[in-house]
């Protein structure tokens, strides 16, 4: 769960909104229910005094009859109800046990003996005594009183209820309420789908559009306004690197075949002779940065991508490394092929190549004498790896982010001349694979770089798995 | 033979002219698909040089009208654009071959030879310069009589050299014919492959055959070095 999140803030916030209003409305019914249950006991003890002087007004001198005429109206044991008769300190009448026990009629206090009428709550009784006056001049006092217990009961199941309820109540509100808004965001989860799915492979992709004329769909107009001004920058980036290549290309072909021409007659000084030279070399490097470049912006390019065919990695590992093997003996660099199974991924053969060409030249550049370099190709879950690991000089932490950004050189006393351009291209290969690639490094141990494809789409479901891009450093100094 | 190059850089298309003339064909050189078209109507040529981006319109669809013409001349595409699809459309449009700009006149020169079949068409199985002896039935090779052991990329690096033999061939060109596309930009592998041939080879004679051409690449061609 994230507690962040807009969801999770609007469900807190509505169950908490609920949980006030909830304990307000259980207090208030609880505390009303109380003082309707004690004003009824109040008025029904009140009256059933005035009630029992009234039938036994004409018998106060015969205890007896009184007995008879109060059990006979009042049934007082079985209604767990209190009655007592007293006049002048002695008591005429006391009702016997109720049925629910919950009060000794014997034990009864007697309240002061003030004229005026009184209430007590004694223990589970409420007590009510008044003073009656018979036409003799003598007082009567009336007690009545009626367990509580019933009415307790009634509260205390209303608080249960309550108790058990509030939190379901506000369970059922959290769900609710959490279904409610991932519905109302559902518009968003699918404009985040497509956004993520959008690269410079589908370019003219867009996100989709409800028509609800809200805030949502303002925010994917919002978004859809911004690929455009991307993809109208990124299109433009990439012609003009495009049409500088081939406009480059004119004029370097003339330079190379006035250069030729002139050598070709062989009457040159040697010292003019060795400048041509060195024009011609630097003529051939100009044109291997072009058409590195014009690969790059291809790459990048939707319709750069050619077909592709289901290859072994592993094969196309091995046969690479037995072309290269002698430009790493002259360096001194062991190289040691993948062991395994077939790894098999779709792609295109050549770039493929060229990715482990150009990582493995890279591995030989930078490598030491005597050192070697380990090619391991494996399969994940959905995904094909290939590992190029050196025992070279290694790359500073600091340099270790921009190894694979265009022009990029590491540092210029790494004794090779390159445009910087070779790691460039591997990564825009990875990347039209729908693959990615990374690096760790320990300066003075080695460099290793992981490129991840997904594995061939036979191997796995129809859809290829999109390898998020992912940059792993492992930032030692060496000693 | 006579060749018609339509390229509208009159530089570029100087040089081809220039160049081309020095190993003996007759070239005529125009700037336009137009007058292109007109050339071919008005005379024959045994071959044609195109660019790609002419002034007045695509050479691809110029190249198109061409064969439409029922007109068989080999053509050779000169284009900047390398990529694999814009070969596969003028191959299909007719081309017979196609060279990337910046080009060495060496390949352009191997090339229009090889489309007018004028070439060293190699017939012979063993092939020698100076004491040195290829035999392509064999794949074995001798100097002076004794035996050399070369590894497959020597042998086909070395028969290469030896089908244009006096020639230079660039460090582009050999990687692209020895190795494969994956390789371009990967030249220096060339240089390591010619050491190690030429140590087997010219190792302990006077005469050296393979040649370093400075900024050009290599040639087999008995010369000695000083």
């Amino acid at each position: 769960m994230n507690w962040r999140s807009i969801s999770f803030r609007l469900v807190a916030l509505y169950c908490g909104l609920l949980l006030v209003l909830g304990l307000s409305f259980s207090l208030f019914t609880v505390f009303s229910f109380e003082r309707y249950t004690e004003a009824s006991s109040r008025s029904l003890i009140t009256g059933r005094a005035a009630e029992v002087w009234d039938i036994i007004r004409g018998a106060i001198g015969n205890p007896d009859e009184v007995r008879t005429l109060i059990d006979q109206r009042f049934s007082p044991a079985d209604q767990n109800r209190f009655f007592r008769v007293t006049s002048a300190g002695r008591t005429i009448y006391v009702s016997g046990m109720p049925a629910d026990g919950s009060f000794d009629p014997a034990k009864m206090p007697f309240l002061d003996a003030t004229p005026g009428p009184r209430y007590l709550n004694y223990g589970t009784v409420f007590l009510y005594s008044r003073h009656f006056t018979t036409p003799d001049g003598e007082t009567v006092t009336i007690e009545t009183g009626q367990s509580d217990l019933y009415s307790k009961y009634l509260e205390d199941s209303l608080v249960t209820s309550l108790v058990i309820g509030l939190p379901l109540l506000l369970l059922a509100a959290a769900a609710g309420s959490y279904v409610l808004i991932r519905r109302a965001l559902s518009p968003v989860e699918v404009m985040i789908q497509v956004a993520e799915a959008i690269s410079f492979r589908n370019p003219r992709n867009r996100v989709p559009l409800l028509g609800t004329a809200d805030r949502v769909e303002a925010l994917g107009l919002a978004l859809n306004r911004m690929l455009d001004r991307l993809d109208s920058a990124y299109q433009h980036a990439n012609r003009f690197s495009s049409d500088a290549a081939h406009e480059l290309r004119t004029p370097l072909a003339i330079i190379q075949g006035e250069l030729e021409f002139a050598m070709a007659r062989g009457e040159l000084a040697a010292d003019v002779e060795s400048a041509l030279s060195n024009v011609l070399d630097e003529v051939a490097r100009l044109s291997k940065i072009i058409d590195s470049l014009l690969m790059l912006s291809r790459m990048d390019h939707p319709s750069g991508q050619r077909g592709y065919a289901s290859l072994d990695l592993h094969a196309l590992a091995a046969e690479t490394i037995d072309q290269m093997q002698l430009l790493a003996a002259e360096k001194r660099v062991t190289l040691k092929g993948p062991t395994g199974a077939k790894v098999m991924v779709s792609g295109d053969r050549d770039r493929l190549k060229q990715v482990m060409v150009n990582l493995l030249d890279n591995g030989i550049k930078y490598n030491v004498a005597g050192g070697h370099i380990v090619v391991d190709v494996s399969a994940g879950p959905g995904v094909a790896r290939l590992t190029v690991s050196d025992s070279g000089i290694g790359i500073a932490p600091e340099n270790l982010d921009y190894v694979f950004d265009r022009f990029y050189r590491v540092s210029t006393n790494r004794g090779e001349v390159g445009a910087g351009l070779g790691l460039a291209i591997v990564k825009s290969i990875c990347h039209a694979h729908g693959g990615s690639i990374s690096v760790t490094s320990k300066v003075g141990v080695g460099t290793s770089f992981c490129v991840t494809l997904p594995a061939a789409a036979h191997n796995i479901g129809a859809a290829p798995v999109s390898v998020p891009e992912q940059r792993s450093r492992e930032i030692e100094s060496a000693a | 033979m006579r060749i018609l190059a339509i390229e509208d850089e009159e530089r570029l298309l100087g040089i081809l002219s220039r160049s081309l003339k020095a190993e003996g064909f007759s070239v005529d050189g125009v700037g336009t698909a137009q007058e292109g078209l007109e050339q071919i109507k008005l005379s024959h040529y045994d071959l044609v040089i195109l660019d790609l981006q002419l002034p007045d319109g695509s050479g691809t669809s110029l190249l198109r009208q061409i064969r439409q013409q029922q007109r068989k001349m080999p053509v050779l595409i000169l284009t900047a654009r390398g990529d694999i699809e814009s070969k596969i459309e003028n191959f299909e449009a007719g081309a017979d071959d196609y060279l990337t700009k910046p080009f060495a006149l060496a390949e352009l020169t191997i090339r229009v030879q090889a489309l007018l079949r004028r070439g060293p068409l190699i017939q012979e199985n063993v092939l020698k310069v100076d004491n040195l002896e290829l035999n392509r039935l064999t794949r074995q090779v001798r100097r002076g009589g004794k035996r050399i052991e070369l590894s497959p990329k020597e042998y086909s690096l070395l028969e290469y050299l030896f089908l244009h033999a006096g020639r230079t061939l660039s460090r582009s060109m050999i990687v692209e014919r020895i190795w494969d596309q994956s390789f371009e930009g990967l030249t220096n592998i060339v240089d390591v492959y010619v050491g190690h041939l030429r140590h087997k080879i010219d190792e302990g004679f006077d005469t050296k055959l393979i040649r370093t051409v400075r900024g050009l690449g290599y040639s087999l061609d008995p010369h000695t070095r000083s």
